[in-house]
């Protein structure tokens, strides 16, 4: 085996590259993964989130037949699980709008609710035609309400990421002040992460393989037993919602993600033990030939 | 020597994965605290809260009559002795009488200078906006809160709300009409703020139990 | 002659001893305390206050005299701030004050000017006095200062069980979420800081192995 030149150099050199290669992996992973709408529209399709949804609704309504009267009916005639759908997914497209910019508040949604506006005062005129009750302010004030106190319960059952909670506590205008910092911060590790392989390759031209491949296995490994760490520990378990449809969705975010996040490092890693077995053989090989030249 | 250079070899990236781990472990502690406690906010907000139980209170009640001839039970500080039920934001909460960092911690805690349930006057209640007043916000115009205790059972409506410093007692000061008054920190979920928010409550009715 | 000296001698004593017990036995009671609280210019909250806490809390007469006592001597700490700052006593403010004509209820805001006056030294002093009389009750009443005019006044019986927990000065509580981030930060970043140094200690011994390889090797 060869030794190793400019050992010191080279392994702070090395450190500083783990550093570099967490930063571009982790943020590019990032942009990708989080900050974009998709991956959690995917993940609310592939958990069935808009059925449990419209099921905690429809199961809302008939528990409050009772003190208000009105059959569950009235309201689930007016709205489909294609609507609950449309309208979860254009929360979080709302969302995201307002983190990368394109939005300048957080809109929660705006939803054509003019099925339900229309069934629920079918609703209201049979029962009055029957009952003989006069049509007044009284009667469009209750009406008004009634209208307004389903929209606003349908709006928070399809609120399956939490986002109206999220937003109280003040993220969405953090990450949105972060957002503008993505790119530049990504460019900046790349470039970053290319230096410092070129400065290895340059001041360790016979072992810059084995420096190489000993920073991808160590940001990786960095990765890998964080993520495993937080599958196995159990932490998303803990998690206490009470709510089929947002236990769904964020906790299949947040596993899909972390998957993800592990076949990205194991991929790395990979690669990493790859380049150095690589390296291995060429030492192997040029110490043959010394050896035979001797 | 080709063991020397082999053992280097192999030793090395364990010496780089330790020191890395080092820095980013000692420089990410404080940013995963913060972000562990938002988590927390947003999906342990409704679950159950821890027991305390470092501070020994005196415990007694002392049965009295008010001037209507209700019958009325007051209790010592610390005791758990009414509950707060707001449907609206979907809160039901112990009410212990005396407020400290602890008593706050197990729940919904009455202000000393406040009248208890039941009598006349401003009845003040306040919890932490992270925990049992985190939707306190939401409570609307109308919305109805009920506090039982042993002896009775008090209906409020929500009047209005607002926001005041936490330098301005006024709120919390002694009135002479029957009102409730809700308050808890406003601004920043996750850190001290200045801010109060205030939710003032009528009275709608009393049931003394006889 | 000295039988009726000695008899005199004691009806004498006798008196002077039943005359001074006259002066010290008043009988007040819980509402007494309240009322001199109020007189004192106690603000309306710690009257509400000493009002729960006599409510729940029951004394014999003499500790209620003890009690009224201390609390006029609070009130004589107040009337100070009052003449120095406003050239007249509670008493004279309250003369002065405006009475809602419908209620007949007094205007007692120019308490809170007089309170906004006392420095931490007079409110120290008067937390005192209430200190001396616990000490007299037979109560262990401590006072903790939490930061410039707020304090905590915490009440304990004989048996040191806690009877009441007083806000002074900052009656609004702190319900925000508490930073916890930093806790326990410094036992975490020597066991970094360890690790780290045993890391280089570790790339240091490395360098000089290889070293010695590559001097081996040529």
């Amino acid at each position: 085996m060869k030794h190793l030149e400019k050992y010191i150099p080279n392994l702070l050199l090395t450190i500083i590259l783990v550093f570099a290669l967490i930063g571009v992996e982790g943020i590019t992973f990032a942009k990708n993964q989080l900050m974009r709408s998709q991956p959690y529209i995917e993940t609310v399709e592939k958990n069935d989130v808009a059925l449990k949804s419209m099921n905690a609704i429809e199961k809302y309504f008939k528990d409050s037949e009772n003190y208000s009267g009105i059959p569950a009916d009235v309201y689930m005639s007016a709205i489909t699980e294609e609507d609950i759908k449309r309208m979860i997914d254009m929360k979080i497209n709302n969302a995201f709008d307002y983190i990368n910019g394109s939005a300048s508040k957080y809109d929660e949604m705006q939803f054509d609710f003019t099925k339900l506006e229309k069934s629920l005062s079918d609703y209201f005129a049979e029962f009055a035609e029957k009952n003989n009750v006069e049509i007044d302010d009284a009667y469009n004030q209750q009406l008004k309400k009634t209208i307004d106190t389903a929209e606003s319960e349908i709006s928070n059952f399809t609120d399956v990421y939490m986002l109206k909670m999220i937003e109280k506590t003040g993220a969405f205008s953090k990450l949105n002040k972060l957002y503008g910092f993505v790119n530049p911060l990504i460019y900046i590790s790349a470039g970053l992460t290319a230096m410092f392989i070129i400065i290895i390759i340059i001041i360790s031209r016979k072992n810059f393989l084995y420096w190489i491949s000993s920073a991808l296995l160590c940001s990786s490994a960095i990765a890998l037993i964080l993520c495993l760490y937080f599958k196995l520990s159990g932490y998303l378990d803990k998690l206490v919602i009470r709510n089929d449809y947002i236990y769904s969705a964020v906790t299949g975010m947040l596993n899909g993600t972390i998957n993800k996040y592990i076949v990205l490092q194991t991929g790395i890693f990979a690669f990493g033990i790859i380049l150095m077995a690589i390296y291995i053989i060429i030492c192997k090989k040029t110490s043959s030939i010394d050896k035979n030249s001797n | 020597m080709a063991k020397r250079s082999a053992a280097v070899m192999l030793i090395t990236p364990a010496v780089i994965l330790a020191v890395c781990s080092g820095i980013i472990a000692g420089a990410s502690y404080i940013p995963v605290q913060k972000i562990k406690a938002a988590a927390d906010l947003v999906f342990s907000a409704n679950a159950g809260h821890e027991q305390i139980n470092e501070i020994k209170y005196t415990e007694k009640e002392v049965e009295s009559q008010l001037d209507n001839g209700s019958k009325i039970i007051y209790p010592s500080f610390g005791a758990q002795y009414a509950t707060i039920k707001i449907d609206s934001i979907d809160l039901e909460a112990p009410v212990y009488f005396g407020s400290t960092d602890e008593l706050l911690k197990l729940g919904v805690c009455q202000y000393l200078g406040s009248v208890f349930i039941g009598e006349k006057g401003n009845v003040v209640l306040d919890a932490h906006c992270n925990t049992f007043f985190l939707n306190l916000g939401d409570v609307k115009v109308g919305d109805i809160i009920v506090l039982t205790t042993s002896y009775g059972e008090f209906t409020y409506k929500m009047k209005e709300s607002t926001i005041f410093k936490e330098t301005n007692n006024e709120l919390i000061a002694p009135t002479a009409d029957d009102r409730l008054t809700l308050y808890t920190c406003y601004g920043n979920l996750l850190g001290p703020t200045e801010d109060r928010l205030a939710v003032i409550c009528e009275l709608v009715e009393k049931k003394f139990y006889d | 002659m000295k039988n009726y000296i000695k008899k005199i001698a004691a009806v004498i004593s006798a008196v002077s001893i039943i005359g001074t017990m006259s002066i010290s036995v008043s009988a007040a009671t819980a509402d007494d305390v309240v009322a001199a609280a109020r007189s004192a210019g106690f603000l309306e909250e710690y009257v509400q206050m000493l009002q729960n806490y006599l409510k729940v809390n029951k004394f014999s007469e003499s500790q209620y005299d003890i009690l009224v006592d201390k609390i006029s001597n609070v009130g004589s700490e107040m009337d100070d701030v009052a003449l120095k700052n406003f050239g007249k006593t509670i008493a004279e403010m309250k003369g002065e004050a405006k009475v809602d004509p419908d209620t007949g209820v007094v205007d007692d805001s120019f308490l809170k000017d007089v309170v906004d006056k006392m420095t931490n030294e007079n409110i120290m002093n008067s937390l005192n006095e209430i200190v001396e009389a616990g000490k007299k009750m037979g109560l262990n009443i401590t006072v903790e200062q939490k930061g410039d005019k707020n304090y905590i006044m915490t009440v304990r019986d004989a048996d040191g069980n806690v009877q009441t927990v007083v806000p002074v000065g900052k009656l609004v509580d702190t319900t925000g979420a508490e930073d916890n981030s930093t806790k326990g930060y410094p036992e975490f970043a020597i066991i970094c800081g360890v690790v780290i140094a045993a890391g280089g200690i570790s790339a240091w011994l490395l360098s000089i192995a290889n070293k010695k390889s590559e001097n081996t090797n040529g």
